[in-house]
């Protein structure tokens, strides 16, 4: 592995806080993930990271039902201050519902990648770190 | 010598024959004065009869008394004429012929029949003086006009008077006396020709008239008779005594009596009916008949096979000139079918009275041009309006409407009145009663064409008012549910979400424990957990798809069925740890137009219990999807060789929690959601099942939904 990836977690969940990291780590022990269960939060490090002409991550894992900003609006509010700052990020949805409307909410941005399940899963990890 | 005796006897001769001569020649003298006389007399005699030739030819009994008028003159060589005819009893001037000739008479209306007053009446200067009955004399106080007069006057049949009279001047009065004698009976015997003249001639021309009118009337009967014949409606003709004498066709084809069969009957002697029913109208028909005059009235008849039909019968005397009754005329009009769709049209207005009053429907007509209008007693009630009130019910309607629904109703009645619409509904409010009470109504008008000077709006109302409420507190209902329907949909979105992300926790958590190598307790204890974790996961689930199903409509997509009995079997086929084959019917798209999601999940329950009771320990387990499109359906049948279902559970496999198997890790709820899903689409599902051999599953779905 050349590079540790880095990674965004957003979920308002607690356990989450503990139990995605780890499971990346398990992945991939050097990860480098930052992990914020507050979403607005979330976009203003998104920000510094732009206005400081840092290197966005390398992945954003986004739960969809979070106060104030949903994972859709946290992806939406994003786009419309910058559309290619991540353009090279991996954008995944998390979520716990099985509502297809999500799903083909998801659908209609092109910068998700994908809409997975939860929880996280060390294999689902490893074949994304693959590709 | 000659003898004096000689010459004496000589002179004495001599003086005889002048005597001779003499007396000869006033002889001659008389010979021929009377041959003049008879010379004149035979003129006459050729004149006269010159005249009767020509008089016996006329027709006109004016051209008659003109042409006498003249040959008075003309014969008789008098100066003076005239002829008075005139009818007996008549004060009709235009009735009187008068003609006059001759000179010194300035006006013929100067000369009057009338004696009694010509008499008084001087004349030019002369008077009629009346002899006797039949002569007068007419004097004429003029030196020069002194003359006598001849004169007759006759009677014919009572009726005519003529009077014939003639007169000489005084210059011509001496010769006019010589001739006199022979004259006047000339004149006599002339005034006798003249007279059976006359009456010849009045014979004729009354013979004449008879024989017109008997023309004339002929025509009128033949007329009439063809009227009577062409007629639809019965008609007899009866003699004074009401014996029957002629019968049309018509009364022929009503009655089934032929004119043999009923000549010189009385029609009241074997027609009419002689009960009860028609006592009233046969005293009335007596009554006129007796007193010969017309009467119009209502009687039953009874035909000659037996059958009684209802008549409007019409009797009309017929009298002669001299008002003798000759005949009775009467016309029968059938009346039997009228009377009864009269009665019918009667018991359906009553009914519908009945009817509409039972109903509480209101019917109403208005009249645009005398902005009158009519209730029925319903609308007395919904108004609440006081029947015997005497107020303009239209302005009472009016002054009810509500202020903000009376403009467009009265549009409404306008656009009918104008004829832009022919039938107006509409719903309204209406303020009734001393206590102001709100009411609604439904309105339903026509136009009505109701004769060729009016036309009319015909309508019915109903109070609709409880309608209306029902119909508010439904709105206000349905909007309710609606907002319950979404506050549910969020309730169990957030349900689905809160349950299954602890779940979920967990089961992420599980896989961060490690469990040391060899410690096979705890591997198996684990994998319980996901089990049961897996089938908690999966129970809510199903909850969650049951409760959109039933509050989902039906959402219609062109989708390849193929395709996707494909994806779910490639996403299911882990359960079956690949060993059982799979195979579908047509192998190759099948599109249809349907509810893509609902027929998703049920391939996903039925794909995925045959896959999960697959039987163990075989390798030739299978799973076929056949498909097929027929008319008004298609058909999805999954067919598994798998466990099969016991007889005594095939029926209980579709209820809820119900579980026929013990061998896999079920929730209960898979075919109760197929059922339920099916059930959404109209569709049907059947099983058909042998425990230790197999299950055969056939979902049937209609290809189209009516609007509903």
């Amino acid at each position: 592995m050349s590079k540790a990836k880095r990674y965004l977690l957003v979920d308002d969940d607690d356990i989450i806080s503990i139990l995605h990291p780890a499971i990346i780590k398990r992945a991939e022990p050097e990860a480098d993930i930052e992990f914020f269960n507050d979403s607005v939060l979330a976009l203003n490090y998104l920000r510094e990271l732009r206005s400081s002409r840092s290197l966005p991550p390398d992945f954003i894992f986004l739960d969809i039902n979070m106060p104030f900003l949903g994972g859709f609006e946290f992806v939406s509010s994003f786009l419309e201050e910058d559309k290619k700052f991540l353009s090279n990020t991996k954008i995944i949805i998390l979520s716990s519902s099985i509502d297809s409307k999500d799903l083909d909410r998801a659908k209609t941005f092109p910068i998700i990648d994908d809409f997975i399940s939860k929880p996280l899963s060390i294999d689902y990890l490893k074949s994304l770190l693959k590709s | 010598m000659f003898d004096d005796y000689k010459y004496v006897q000589l002179h004495q001769e001599y003086l005889e024959l002048q005597s001779r001569v003499t007396k000869f020649s006033s002889t001659q003298q008389e010979l021929i004065k009377t041959r003049d006389i008879l010379d004149q007399e035979l003129v006459r005699y050729k004149r006269l009869n010159e005249f009767f030739s020509k008089a016996i030819r006329i027709g006109d009994i004016e051209v008659l008394l003109r042409l006498t008028c003249e040959a008075v003159i003309d014969v008789f060589e008098l100066q003076i004429s005239y002829i008075s005819f005139h009818k007996v009893n008549s004060d009709d001037d235009e009735k009187e012929l008068v003609f006059c000739e001759g000179v010194g008479l300035p006006e013929k209306k100067l000369v009057h029949n009338d004696l009694e007053k010509l008499e008084s009446v001087n004349i030019y200067s002369g008077v009629f003086k009346q002899f006797d009955e039949d002569e007068i004399e007419l004097y004429i106080d003029d030196p020069y006009l002194s003359f006598v007069l001849l004169s007759k006057r006759f009677t014919f049949n009572g009726e005519f008077t003529l009077l014939i009279g003639a007169a000489v001047d005084g210059v011509h009065k001496e010769s006019y006396d010589v001739a006199v004698p022979t004259k006047i009976s000339l004149f006599s015997i002339f005034l006798q020709q003249v007279e059976a003249i006359i009456n010849n001639l009045l014979t004729l021309t009354k013979n004449k008239e008879q024989l017109l009118l008997i023309k004339q009337s002929e025509v009128e009967l033949q007329k009439l008779s063809l009227i009577a014949t062409s007629t639809n409606n019965a008609v007899i003709i009866t003699d004074a005594f009401g014996r029957i004498e002629w019968i049309n066709e018509a009364f022929t084809i009503l009655s089934g009596y032929k004119i043999e069969e009923v000549k010189g009957k009385k029609p009241k002697d074997f027609l009419q009916i002689n009960d009860k029913r028609t006592e009233k109208a046969r005293e009335m028909l007596s009554l006129s008949l007796s007193k010969k005059e017309f009467i119009e009235v209502n009687i039953i008849n009874r035909s000659k096979n037996g059958t009684e039909y209802t008549i409007t019968l019409q009797i009309t005397p017929v009298f002669d000139k001299n008002g003798e009754l000759i005949n009775f005329i009467a016309l029968q009009k059938d009346i039997t079918e009228e009377l009864r769709q009269r009665n019918e049209l009667e018991k359906m207005n009553f009914r519908l009275n009945e009817i509409t009053k039972g109903s509480k429907v209101g019917i109403w007509e208005f009249n645009p041009e005398k902005n009158e209008e009519i209730w029925n007693e319903v609308l007395y009630e919904l108004y609440e309006v006081d029947p015997l009130s005497d107020l303009n019910l239209h302005k009472v309607w009016r002054d009810s409407l509500h202020p903000d629904d009376t403009k467009s109703v009265l549009e409404g009645i306008q656009r009918l009145i104008k004829g832009e619409q022919k039938e107006n509904i509409s719903e309204y409010r209406v303020i009734v009663g001393p206590e102001k009470k709100l009411k609604h109504v439904r309105t339903i008008a026509f136009y009505e064409v109701y004769n060729e000077f009016e036309n009319r709006i015909l309508g019915s109302t109903t109070e609709i008012t409880e309608t209306k409420n029902h119909e508010r507190q439904l709105m206000l209902n349905n909007t309710e549910l609606k907002k319950i329907n979404s506050e549910l949909d969020q309730f169990v979105y957030s349900v689905s979400h809160d349950l299954r992300a602890p779940l979920l926790s967990v089961k992420g958590l599980l896989t961060l424990i490690h469990i040391p190598e060899g410690d096979v307790e705890s591997t198996q204890y684990m994998e319980l957990i996901y089990k049961s974790i897996d089938r908690l996961d999966d129970t809510v689930k199903e909850i969650l798809e049951y409760s959109r199903n039933a509050r989902k409509e039906i959402e219609l997509t062109d989708f390849d069925l193929h395709k996707l009995v494909s994806d779910v079997f490639s996403d299911l086929r882990h359960l079956s740890n690949n060993n059982v084959s799979f195979e579908t019917h047509p192998d190759g798209p099948f599109i249809i137009n349907h509810d893509k999601k609902r027929i998703e999940k049920v391939l996903y329950n039925l794909i995925g219990n045959g896959l999960k009771y697959r039987k163990v320990g075989v390798s030739d387990s299978f799973v076929h999807v056949k498909m097929e499109d027929l008319e008004d359906y298609f058909t999805i049948e999954v067919v598994d060789n798998g466990e099969g279902i016991a007889t005594e559970d095939q029926e209980k496999v579709f209820d809820m929690f119900y579980r026929a198997s013990v061998s896999s890790s079920g929730t209960g709820l898979g075919l109760y959601l197929c059922k339920e899903l099916i059930n959404k689409m109209k569709g049907e599902i059947r099983l058909n099942s042998r425990k230790g051999f197999g299950t055969q599953i056939k979902v049937t779905l209609p290809k189209s939904y009516s609007n509903e």
